[in-house]
């Protein structure tokens, strides 16, 4: 009789050796590996996924487990969206055969309705004044007012539009963590 | 926002397109953060009611699954209701509905996380709600969906505010289109039926459902979808109504 097959896990020398194919500098390697995965939770939640970083972990074990196996890949981004892609099919079907079967009792969701914009101005303060300026001045305004702002925005502060964008785009993600973090404080206490 | 990358965000690109883009997007790094960007702009054009009633609909039935972009259209919300404070500082009344809407929001911000950290002990499956007051509305709109991981036995809380004279239900029921012919039943924890009644319109494919608040029982209840003349369920919402 066979032994029972146990499903392959990533370990420490499976992701040393993922972290190697992004790069050999372990330093680039991982920010490597952080755009990527950032770039699968993205590629599935704009699917309407609801398990983003989790298929976004699955694609990234599946890419750790064929280099374990001495497989080889010049371009694991590529290669990588070929994973997503398959991932994605899978997932979607899944997604559309879930149904619903258990009654429950309730949970309680109920929240004091400051909590958000509190939640928003706390994590404001803990910018940087000049970051807190510059994440409000990117983001204010309907879309043509958008435009214009950030062009006038760049031009004060002496950036390239990418240069500005990136800078945007970080700290929008440290506000929305923030937030994260502080709502469900809020909930705990 | 580039036309392109809003298009893709919105599925409204042919299959061939979208490929190509996402083949782009994995080998450059400066379009995936103008995607990053142009989903930014779309969720605050989302939570400032920019969109037009079919991108609106087309972003929502994106927005009933995954807990980080219900994440971040709390803080679109959040964004633009300061934005607005600033604007009027005097406006209370506007500020209070905005704070309404965010505050269900955050709520099922949090609920989605706890739902999150629970999926690792169990595959079980039970509705999720995503919850947005009208403000100045006397009509509550719920969202349900099926297909978020949450506690066992857990179901959402719903206060309606004072005034409300209707529920609007949205609910995310798997394999159902508008040709489907659907049938809903609202039952009290003690089995009673309170209500019942067909859609009064549709969200992409998702069923509306509108329900007079007087109908709504307190505390615990059932939202049941079911399909065809056969009555084959096809959804089941728990639900638990406060302060009726």
């Amino acid at each position: 009789m066979n032994p029972p097959e146990h499903p392959w896990r990533l370990d420490s020398q499976a992701l040393a050796r993922l972290l190697q194919a992004f790069s050999a500098d372990p330093a680039t390697a991982a920010e490597l590996y952080e755009k990527n995965r950032l770039r699968l939770c993205r590629f599935f939640e704009w699917q309407g996924l609801a398990h983003a970083e989790e298929l976004a972990d699955r694609c990234l074990d599946v890419l750790a487990r064929k280099l374990a196996e001495d497989q080889s890949f010049s371009e694991p981004g590529s290669y990588l969206l070929g994973i997503a892609r398959r991932i994605r099919l899978e997932a979607l079907d899944e997604q559309s055969r879930m149904t619903v079967a258990h009654p429950a009792p309730p949970i309680q969701i109920r929240r004091s309705a400051e909590d958000p914009l509190n939640c928003l101005e706390r994590c404001l303060d803990a910018l940087k004044p000049s970051d807190r300026e510059l994440l409000l001045g990117y983001y204010t305004g309907d879309q043509g007012r958008r435009i214009e702002n950030r062009k006038r925005l760049a031009a004060s502060l002496g950036l390239q539009m990418n240069t500005l964008r990136n800078r945007a785009l970080r700290l929008r993600v440290k506000v929305e963590q923030c937030i994260q973090r502080c709502l469900q404080d809020e909930e705990k206490s | 926002m580039s036309d392109e990358l809003r298009a893709y965000l919105l599925d409204k690109l042919t299959q061939e397109e979208r490929s190509l883009l996402e083949e782009r997007m994995f080998a450059d790094d400066e379009l995936f953060d103008r995607m990053l960007d142009a989903e930014n702009d779309l969720v605050d054009a989302y939570a400032a009611g920019r969109l037009s009633p079919g991108d609106a609909a087309k972003f929502a039935a994106g927005t009933n699954h995954p807990p980080g972009r219900r994440n971040r259209v709390t803080v679109a919300k959040a964004l633009f209701a300061r934005e607005q404070t600033a604007r009027s500082p005097g406006n209370r009344y506007r500020k209070v509905h905005l704070q309404q809407a965010l505050s269900v929001a955050a709520a099922l911000v949090v609920v989605s996380v706890a739902a999150w950290l629970y999926k690792a002990k169990t595959s079980m499956l039970v509705p999720s709600a995503r919850i947005a007051v009208r403000p100045g509305a006397s009509v509550m709109s719920i969202f349900l969906t099926s297909t978020v991981t949450r506690e066992r036995n857990a179901a959402p809380s719903i206060t309606l505010p004072k005034g409300t004279t209707e529920l609007r239900v949205t609910a995310a029921v798997p394999a159902v289109t508008p040709d489907t012919a659907l049938h809903a039943e609202l039952r009290a924890a003690t089995g009673n039926l309170v209500w019942q009644g067909t859609p009064q319109s549709w969200a992409g494919n998702s069923p509306t459902f509108l329900i007079p608040a007087a109908q709504l029982p307190s505390g615990a209840a059932e939202l049941d979808v079911f399909a065809g003349a056969a009555r084959r369920l096809v959804g089941v919402y728990p639900l638990r109504f406060e302060g009726l």
